[in-house]
């Protein structure tokens, strides 16, 4: 990830690659908080998530049989508002609960509080004409910063995974390890400006990484769908999406120590924003997210098709998250228990 | 070592795999590992010759650990069939009483049938029963004050996760305090080895390096005791508490344990803890010139006690 470049203008990355991740531990020292990550997405898109728990709750939210999570979004600007909680008590509460094994602690309370650390600004690529971009073009985020402006998806992407990671790093059971990403539907002429097309990439178009949506040339209003937006990509986007899975399933085979296969990435939280999306897609992506169901499909042809291109968007984003999020949590891990130089003694003996 | 993550799936060794014997032993799972169903749980609680991998779920992120049923570990490839126990080690500084565990905990509250305490990493109060020290009659009790610092074992038959945990101050089989009670404060006035006041205190250190330490074998306090006389008696939820007859040697003690626990992060795994006196000894000498962890040590020690800041 380190080779990818942070600036559009220097060097614009594919549709389908992510920013530069960067996942910090123990940011926090241990009279804060439990557990406290700090997860970010390239310079400008950062959350600090931190965790305290499992401690003594009010006897008014005590709950007999499990714990109960109280989860906190806290904006970069401003004061928490109704975007902020609307996140925090929908989305992140339901992203964490689903995979927390909150039964394994009674009557205590988890309490998981998010900050939104860097949010740069939209920057307009050069060759942007802003006036006529705009005419008769309805956006579907406020342009200028407004209070009860909802999150930005990569926002709610960064702040659910910094929220998983601390709940890891707080040592609270989870069944799965929570991967969020974001994706925009943008017009061609948007992707062109601030990503890389086909004209640059290879031609096999069976990889994941590379697009094969440039194929027809002509076709300006064709969409394009980008995995993690920046915030000028997102203003820009016919529609907007956050979708967050549950990775578990990566075999660790004691005979040689060794990882075996992928994780299976089970689709537990979908948002989107903008666009023609009606319930019946939502439904039949939570049902077709078994890995491997659904096929490579003919991009230059999703353009027209709301339903195909919002299931292309759920693969890409379920590949970018088992293909670079989740081995680089398992990395930040590695880093923060052995040593970024590696100094753990792979022989060493334990003994009780 | 491979770090696992929630959701990782820990394939047991299978009979194929092992060199000599046809039968695995039976398994027991630790922290952080969790059987997928109660069919698996049971299969694999009772040695079985079947040649069917098993498989847990890891819910926690951390290094696998293992031991066989002598308690000895290996975390090398071969030989692993013959483990028992499993467990993942995580660097969660929430501790959870389990029984038999010395604790060091604070009194926050008496009755008159018991003492209730705080173990600081805990978030649950823990409770003491006032006739459980060593010589306690009804007539004869102990006066502990708010705010008292004990010393003590979690009672073994502690219940589940959601009932409040008991501790004791007496071995139960034997009926003797073996060290157990409180640990002079600074509201006893004590009196160390040379007769003159001691000093004493507790030191906050995380639980692998506390879960360490607690193994007679780990090098780092005898190597402690080259320098300066103390007692001290060690917590697994986390603390160390030591007395020491002059404060310099105390804020030594920190600054050792500290450093410790800096470099214990290079391996949770306990072996790297108790050879990390060596193994630190080689990985600072690279920056502080030639030396071994007992140099280390003798400077960290001259540092602090000669007033350096």
């Amino acid at each position: 990830m380190s080779s990818q470049a942070s600036s559009s203008r220097a060097q614009p990355r594919t549709y389908n690659a992510l920013r530069p991740l960067n996942i910090s531990h123990g940011v926090l020292p241990l009279s804060h908080s439990t557990g406290s990550t700090s997860f970010s997405l390239g310079h400008s898109q950062s959350s600090l998530a931190s965790v305290q728990g499992p401690i003594e709750v009010r006897i008014r939210d005590e709950l007999t049989d499990q714990a109960t999570l109280q989860c906190t979004a806290i904006p970069l600007r401003g004061q928490q508002g109704v975007a902020a909680n609307s996140f925090a008590v929908g989305t992140l509460q339901k992203a964490l609960s689903s995979v927390v094994l909150l039964h394994r602690y009674p009557r205590s309370l988890i309490q998981v509080t998010v900050q939104t650390t860097d949010e740069a600004k939209a920057s307009t690529p050069l060759g942007w004409d802003r006036a006529q971009s705009s005419a008769g073009r309805k956006s579907i985020r406020p342009r200028r910063p407004h209070p009860d402006a909802s999150w930005t998806m990569a926002e709610r992407a960064t702040s659910v995974n910094a929220a998983g990671l601390a709940l890891i790093q707080a040592g609270i059971s989870c069944s799965a390890t929570i991967c969020a990403v974001s994706v925009a539907v943008v017009p061609r002429k948007v992707a062109r400006l601030t990503r890389k097309g086909k004209g640059r990439a290879t031609a096999a178009s069976g990889a994941m990484d590379e697009d094969g949506s440039d194929s027809e040339d002509g076709n300006e209003a064709a969409q394009i769908i980008l995995v993690d937006p920046d915030t000028f990509e997102e203003e820009q986007a016919a529609s907007v999406h956050l979708f967050a899975f549950a990775m578990a399933g990566q075999v660790v085979s004691c005979d040689d120590g060794q990882l075996k296969g992928e994780p299976e990435a089970r689709l537990i939280l979908v948002e989107s924003e903008g666009g023609k999306v009606d319930s019946r897609l939502v439904s039949s992506a939570a049902a077709t997210s078994k890995r491997g169901a659904l096929q490579p499909l003919i991009i230059s042809r999703i353009a027209s098709s709301p339903s195909l291109q919002y299931l292309e968007a759920i693969r890409r984003a379920r590949s970018a998250a088992v293909g670079k999020i989740h081995p680089a949590i398992r990395q930040s891990f590695d880093e923060q228990l052995l040593g970024s130089g590696k100094q753990g003694d792979a022989d060493g003996d334990v003994v009780m | 070592m491979v770090i696992l993550l929630p959701g990782d799936v820990v394939q047991f060794p299978t009979a194929s795999s092992s060199s000599a014997s046809s039968s695995l032993p039976a398994i027991r799972l630790g922290p952080g590992l969790l059987w997928p169903s109660e069919e698996a749980k049971a299969a694999a609680s009772s040695s079985s010759s079947a040649s069917q991998p098993r498989f847990v779920l890891a819910t926690q992120a951390g290094l696998l650990g293992s031991v066989d049923e002598k308690g000895k570990g290996k975390a090398s490839s071969e030989g692993n069939a013959k483990q028992q126990g499993w467990w993942i080690e995580g660097r969660t500084q929430r501790y959870s009483p389990s029984p038999r565990d010395p604790i060091i905990g604070q009194v926050t509250a008496r009755n008159a049938d018991f003492y209730t305490l705080t173990l600081h990493t805990s978030p649950h109060q823990i409770t003491l029963p006032v006739l459980a020290f060593e010589g306690a009659t009804k007539r004869h009790r102990p006066n502990l004050k708010i705010g008292a610092t004990v010393y003590g074992l979690v009672a073994s038959d502690v219940a589940g996760a959601g009932m409040e945990a008991e501790m004791t101050c007496v071995d139960q089989s034997t009926g003797k305090g073996e060290g157990m009670g409180e640990l002079d404060g600074p509201s006893t006035a004590a009196v160390g080895a040379t007769g003159t006041p001691s000093v004493s205190g507790l030191i906050s250190v995380s639980l692998p390096l506390a879960r360490s330490l607690l193994r007679p074998s780990h090098p780092l306090l005898p190597l402690l005791a080259q320098h300066f006389p103390f007692e001290s008696a060690v917590g697994a939820n986390g603390f160390v508490w030591m007395r020491v007859d002059r404060k310099e040697h105390l804020v030594a003690a920190k600054a050792i344990l500290e450093e410790a626990d800096r470099l214990g992060s290079t391996g949770v795994v306990g072996e790297e803890e108790e050879g990390k006196v060596g193994k630190e000894g080689k990985a600072l000498s690279a920056r502080w010139g030639a030396g071994l962890g007992e140099k280390q040590v003798r400077d960290i020690v001259r540092r602090v006690v000669k007033g350096d800041a």
